[in-house]
């Protein structure tokens, strides 16, 4: 495949993408509005978060926090905090470990002569455990928080001039390391830097190791939804994901699953006119290791519903309460706002007549924004809107109260009609 | 910390007008062909600049365009997630796109056309790669990869690719 002609053809079929100078002022209308609301908040918010920034540190630490509760401090998490917190509560801790080891060297005694011999010798026999420090399972999502150590801290090599026993490279771009390339881990691009900076013909590289992105159940991969993960020390990583079961997945019991550990050395060198990138694995298994898990049904859920009728339409609503939030959706008797939203998302404009696009909880008397706000029509031709909320304080009594309203009002007289859904056991 | 210094008030809102110009363009390309709807993705790149204003201080440095990329493509991924989104067929024809010069238009669309069949995480490096012009280490900044795992990825996202092309395994 021609690269250049790949990146060519992208470039063509895109080239009317823009940002246009009407979103862009959308852009800073809304900033400058939000920096008001700030500038109004900073007194008492500002204190708020001192004294919650003194508890919370001191309780952290003494509290003993698993997994799922330490991610909740790492910044790269903070969409995913409230959930994470309910986690750390809800979840069963296991602890089960699984050890896997890297394929044996094909042949032990050959001294490497080269470079890449050389890293691939330290990639054989290396040795993984992974521990799944804990689960939440609730028979539709899975969460699961992680643990990946080896037996020995992933290795850094560097020397000058070109490594030895690369005869080709996977990337190569004109140009020197530094304003090229950035990483995602500072420190090692910390590293990088300082050593190009006084190496201008050398190389430097490392192992590393990471869990695959999401599990595998019956051989097929369950969709990923959420993810993180933070490098301890140089043996050891931690991490959660949450993962979907397929549609109509029913329930009972115990799953089993799969993870897969990710290993392998990269190194990056550079000359007098290149930069170059080459990935090392071993042949035998690519670099990829599979351990088996089992994952307890230990989440409760408790399922609502409810229902309205309109003189415009009806709706029927499902919600389940789990530990970690709320979660549903509401499926609507309304033909002509499928056809209307097919007829939108086939020719990208929006649907012209009332509709409910979104709800908003309001659970003893609090109100929760709607978190997922997806809507469409199912496989049944139904219109839909899919509902997330963070968990309430307390459910004793629950209602869906609609954004807007799916009822075109003609008349000024005429009398609004209750379009909330009560949700009932 | 290597990071360059929050910067307050106007200091900050001309750094913003500067992102816009710079990367708006780019980056309404790679969500228009990762959502497969120019007017979503003109929605996403909005929210993009917002978040990246919002949350400016924590950029440590390295390159924006990786960091405005991952902001980017993590608003897209909330998009493919809805369910919704699942259901309906967003497939972009390619003859509702900007094609090429005539000479190079039927390679070009079939090319684009084989790409947007790609699952989501190959279509997302083979923008980043072959649209962006993206180092891999900007790359694994940008969707949260070690270098080697993002390495393989796109070495997956093109032998599919390849295989999708030999095959005509794909919908133009």
């Amino acid at each position: 495949m021609d690269e250049r002609k790949l990146g060519d053809a992208l470039k063509a079929c895109l080239s009317e993408a823009d940002f246009p100078p009407e979103r862009r002022q959308a852009v800073l209308r809304a900033i400058r509005k939000d920096e008001n609301a700030v500038k109004r908040r900073i007194s008492i918010a500002l204190v708020a978060a001192i004294v919650m920034l003194l508890v919370l540190g001191s309780a952290a630490i003494a509290a003993g926090l698993g997994v799922f509760g330490q991610a909740v401090n790492d910044q790269q998490n903070e969409q995913s905090a409230v959930r994470l917190e309910k986690l750390e509560d809800a979840s069963v801790t296991g602890n089960d470990t699984q050890s896997a080891q890297a394929p044996s060297a094909p042949d032990v005694s050959a001294q490497p002569q080269t470079v890449h011999d050389a890293m691939l010798a330290n990639l054989y026999g290396r040795r993984f455990s992974l521990t799944l420090n804990q689960s939440y399972f609730d028979g539709n999502k899975l969460y699961y928080a992680y643990t990946l150590t080896t037996n020995a801290p992933l290795a850094w090599y560097q020397g000058e001039g070109m490594p030895t026993g690369f005869d080709s490279w996977d990337m190569q771009e004109e140009g020197r390391y530094v304003g090229h390339y950035t990483n995602a881990d500072e420190d090692a691009q910390r590293r990088y830097v300082t050593f190009f900076a006084g190496h201008p013909v050398g190389y430097i590289g490392r192992e590393s190791m990471c869990v695959g992105d999401g599990a595998d159940m019956d051989g097929e991969p369950l969709t990923i939804l959420d993810s993180g993960e933070t490098v301890i020390d140089s043996y050891t990583i931690q991490g959660f994901q949450e993962v979907e079961m397929p549609e109509g997945f029913v329930p009972d019991g115990d799953i089993e699953i799969e993870l897969s550990i990710l290993y392998g050395a990269s190194v990056y060198c550079q000359d007098e006119e290149n930069v170059y990138w080459a990935h090392v694995a071993t042949p035998e298994n690519r670099g990829i290791l599979r351990l088996p898990f089992t994952v307890t049904l230990n989440g409760r859920t408790e399922t609502r519903t409810g229902a309205v009728t309109t003189s415009a339409y009806s709706a029927a609503a499902t919600v389940r309460i789990s530990d970690v939030d709320v979660s549903g959706e509401v499926v609507f008797d309304a033909p002509e706002w499928a056809a209307a939203f097919m007829a939108g998302a086939d020719g990208g404009h929006p649907m012209d007549l009332p509709y409910i696009g979104s709800y908003m909880l309001v659970a003893d008397g609090v109100e929760y924004r709607n978190l997922d706000g997806a809507y469409g029509v199912n496989a049944d031709g139904q219109f839909f809107v899919r509902i997330r909320y963070d968990l309430p304080e307390s459910c004793s009594s629950m209602t869906l109260r609609p954004t807007g309203s799916g009822i075109a009002y003609t008349g000024e007289t005429r009398q609004r009609e209750s379009e909330d859904i009560v949700l009932m056991r | 910390m290597t990071g360059k210094p929050w910067k307050p008030g106007e200091a900050a809102e001309a750094e913003l007008v500067r992102w816009m110009e710079d990367y708006g363009p780019m980056l309404a390309g790679t969500c228009t062909a990762l959502l497969r709807d120019a007017h979503l993705a003109q929605d996403v790149v909005q929210e993009t600049f917002i978040r990246a204003y919002q949350h400016r201080g924590r950029f440590r440095g390295g390159s924006e365009k990786a960091w405005l990329t991952r902001i980017a493509v993590n608003l897209c991924r909330d998009q493919q997630r809805s369910k919704w989104f699942r259901l309906v067929d967003r497939r972009v024809p390619v003859e509702e796109l900007a094609l090429p010069a005539p000479q190079s238009g039927g390679t070009a669309g079939q090319l684009y056309a084989a790409v947007q069949s790609l699952p989501d995480a190959y279509r997302e490096i083979i923008l980043l790669r072959y649209y962006q012009d993206m180092s891999m280490g900007d790359i694994a900044q940008a969707l949260r990869l070690t270098p080697s795992s993002g390495y393989r990825r796109l070495q997956k996202a093109r032998q599919l690719l390849k295989r999708k092309l030999e095959r005509g395994d794909f919908r133009g």
